[in-house]
């Protein structure tokens, strides 16, 4: 009999959790305000951020469960397209070829907001508007940006970059990827990995090696071009991750891939600045991820604290809960205010490797630090799928590793440092 | 008609996504601090001014929001999905709470004829009293016929066919301009303001600095009808056109 009533019990505390369960996946949760005063955005930016919140609160962020379980966006070529219609996919191109003309400042709060809706959808959004647009309007000849960019911000075309390599990440230069010139074509063979987008792509900025006894190494680079349809470029199927998942990412296989001459990106063995002064942009774009991601964690986490009773409160009120609503929100406001400055920095010109790679190593870690607290606070909810906590300490975790792992963020900001006491 | 100027009527309500909650001393619910977005009603009416100026039926869409100074964001809201001008009816934040829809369509009505509208197009409630008043108590003010709970628009000439949606099932009517329109839910879908509409209009904005324009007599007076007891003395403020930008001049009211 006393097995009896444990068993009831057993069940009883099953119970327990999944009404609120229910409770959080039917009700349209309220998010958490977001003060844009203290974040010193001005009155087009914060108008820019409640437009963005609102279409992406109501298109995107119903379909991030059901992306993230599926590993697939099923409706990404028409979100694609309704994203262009916004104006965010090509933020930060010239108004002359179709762009928004817009800053870096506005390209992370677009980026954020969308990576607080679905993180894996705003990788997929970093990569095109910032990796492979941003990229073709620093560094592309005019004929080369009035053909692809009209697609890409439109939403029609996909864009990605692709340096990474099977045995090339930290050690990008060491890439193995070969171009060799015959006529008017660039024969490439070798293979790329990690590429964001690479499953959907139209268009596609490729590092190869052109010059394999360049010294030094780096030397040897150039960025291409490259089409989906060009003779002997495949991909294979996408990559099974932990987290991110709905952003698509694969292999691409090039098997004399033929590219023509026209579609060298900006100039012969010159590649590596073009990658290397890319990267910086990139982390401080991709930053917004993450401080996406620690917004989404508290939209959820403070108002279940205050829904949520134990010992007869609300276990919001307790006070190792209210400490740790205050590290999360701290962490977030702080992070956010780095990258903020660092972009708004960036928008008058002044760019420093140092702090693009010191906003996103700080916005990452801080990302899964508050993600894991996230967890904690719902507790047991915290640790079933019916919640979202686990996809955002899953999606936080990228953060760390993509865009320049984060001891290389650390390397680069140490030699910056040597390089002043040379 | 190409010389049809509507004037659309939007109010800034607390955002329907919030959760709301009561004053401690109950007198009326938390707003300080909450989110207040366009009622989305009003987002439906202004969204059809604009197709019909698109649909080159309409000459000018001019805004109207009456309230704080706050209510200028709920304008360039307005101004960014393709409204030409916008016209904010200040109230000081201590008699905002005591404005209702009689208020509200007094403002309207003077407005709907000093601007020479043809067409006034309001969201049928807002979401935050619920009245479904001031469409009505509008149309009755300018004697101009209404059709409310709109689910369907035509314009054709100087009549304007509506289908309405009624208790018993959709009701259509035809009344000659000009008119009052109320707005129902499935009227439209609300287009969101694009990144380059919002930058046009805030760059315009920037560009065009600040014109002076002495604010107009200010509306005032015994109230027409009886029933209100609230003396209404407002000072009418153009907030800006999608050339230039008009600041809110700081103005005495009358004790």
């Amino acid at each position: 009999m006393a097995v009896a009533a444990w068993q009831g019990c057993a069940r009883l505390s099953w119970w327990r959790v999944r009404p609120a369960a229910l409770f959080a996946s039917r009700r349209g949760y309220s998010t958490m305000p977001v003060d844009d005063t203290i974040n010193g955005l001005n009155e087009e930016q914060k108008q820019m951020r409640q437009t963005v919140f609102r279409f992406l609160q109501q298109h995107l962020a119903p379909k991030a469960r059901e992306i993230d379980q599926t590993n697939e966006f099923k409706d990404l070529r028409e979100f694609w397209k309704q994203l262009g219609h916004l104006g965010v996919l090509g933020i930060t191109v010239p108004a002359q070829y179709g762009g928004s003309g817009l800053g870096f400042l506005d390209h992370v709060v677009v980026m954020e907001e969308i990576s607080r809706a679905s993180a894996s959808v705003g990788l997929s959004y970093g990569a095109h508007s910032n990796l492979c647009v941003n990229q073709l309007v620093r560094n592309g000849n005019e004929t080369q940006k009035e053909k692809y960019l009209p697609k890409l911000i439109s939403g029609e075309h996909i864009g990605a970059l692709a340096m990474s390599e099977p045995s090339a990440g930290s050690d990008v230069v060491s890439m193995k990827l070969k171009a060799e010139k015959k006529g008017d074509y660039y024969i490439l063979n070798g293979t790329k990995f990690w590429i964001t987008n690479g499953p959907d792509a139209d268009v596609l900025i490729v590092y190869a090696k052109t010059d394999m006894s360049a010294v030094p190494v780096s030397r040897g680079i150039t960025a291409f071009i490259v089409e989906k349809g060009m003779p002997g470029f495949s991909t294979s199927q996408k990559l099974d991750k932990l987290g991110m998942r709905g952003s698509n990412t694969c292999e691409l296989i090039f098997e004399n891939c033929k590219v023509p001459v026209s579609n060298v990106l900006g100039h012969l063995n010159k590649g590596v600045y073009v990658l290397m002064s890319g990267l910086d942009l990139e982390r401080l774009v991709l930053a917004g991820g993450p401080l996406g991601i620690m917004q989404a964690v508290l939209d959820h986490t403070i108002p279940y604290l205050h829904v949520r009773e134990a010992f007869g409160q609300k276990i919001g009120h307790f006070q190792l809960m209210q400490g740790k609503m205050a590290d999360m929100y701290t962490r977030l406001t702080t992070s956010r205010q780095y990258v903020y400055n660092v972009a708004k920095a960036c928008d008058e010109g002044h760019h420093t490797p140092k702090d693009c790679a010191g906003v996103i190593l700080y916005a990452a870690e801080s990302a899964t630090q508050v993600a894991l607290d996230g967890i904690q606070c719902l507790g047991g909810n915290g640790y079933i799928n019916d919640f979202p906590m686990g996809r955002f300490l899953r999606d936080a975790k990228l953060y760390e590793i993509g865009a320049g792992t984060s001891e290389i963020r650390r390397l680069v900001i140490g030699r910056a440092f040597n390089e002043a006491f040379k | 008609m190409a010389e049809l100027r509507a004037l659309v009527g939007v109010k800034r309500v607390i955002d329907y996504a919030v959760k709301i909650r009561v004053k401690p001393d109950k007198t009326g619910v938390v707003t300080d601090g909450v989110k207040h977005s366009m009622n989305p009603f009003c987002e439906i009416a202004v969204e059809e001014a604009v197709r019909l100026k698109e649909k080159k039926l309409v000459k000018e869409v001019i805004a109207v929001s009456c309230g704080p100074k706050q209510c200028q964001e709920t304008l360039r809201t307005a101004l960014a999905m393709g409204a030409d001008r916008g016209i904010h009816v200040e109230v000081p934040e201590s008699e905002a709470e005591r404005l209702g829809p009689l208020q509200v369509s007094r403002v309207l009505t003077a407005l709907a004829q000093k601007e020479k509208a043809g067409l006034v197009l309001l969201g049928k409630q807002a979401i935050d009293d619920d009245c479904n008043q001031t469409g009505q108590m509008t149309a009755a003010m300018l004697d101009w016929p209404q059709g409310t709970f709109a689910s369907k628009l035509t314009l054709e000439g100087d009549k304007v066919t509506v289908e309405r949606e009624i208790d018993g099932g959709l009701e259509t009517i035809r009344l000659k301009l000009p008119a009052v329109v109320t707005a129902d839910l499935r009227l439209n879908e609300p287009r969101y303001a694009t990144l380059p509409n919002i930058m046009d209009y805030e760059a315009a904005r920037a560009l065009g600095g600040h014109e002076s324009q002495p604010p107009s007599s200010p509306v005032c007076g015994p109230p027409a009808f009886a029933c209100s007891s609230l003396p209404l003395y407002l000072q009418l403020v153009p907030i800006g056109t999608r050339t230039c930008f008009l600041s809110s001049s700081n103005h005495d009211f009358p004790s």
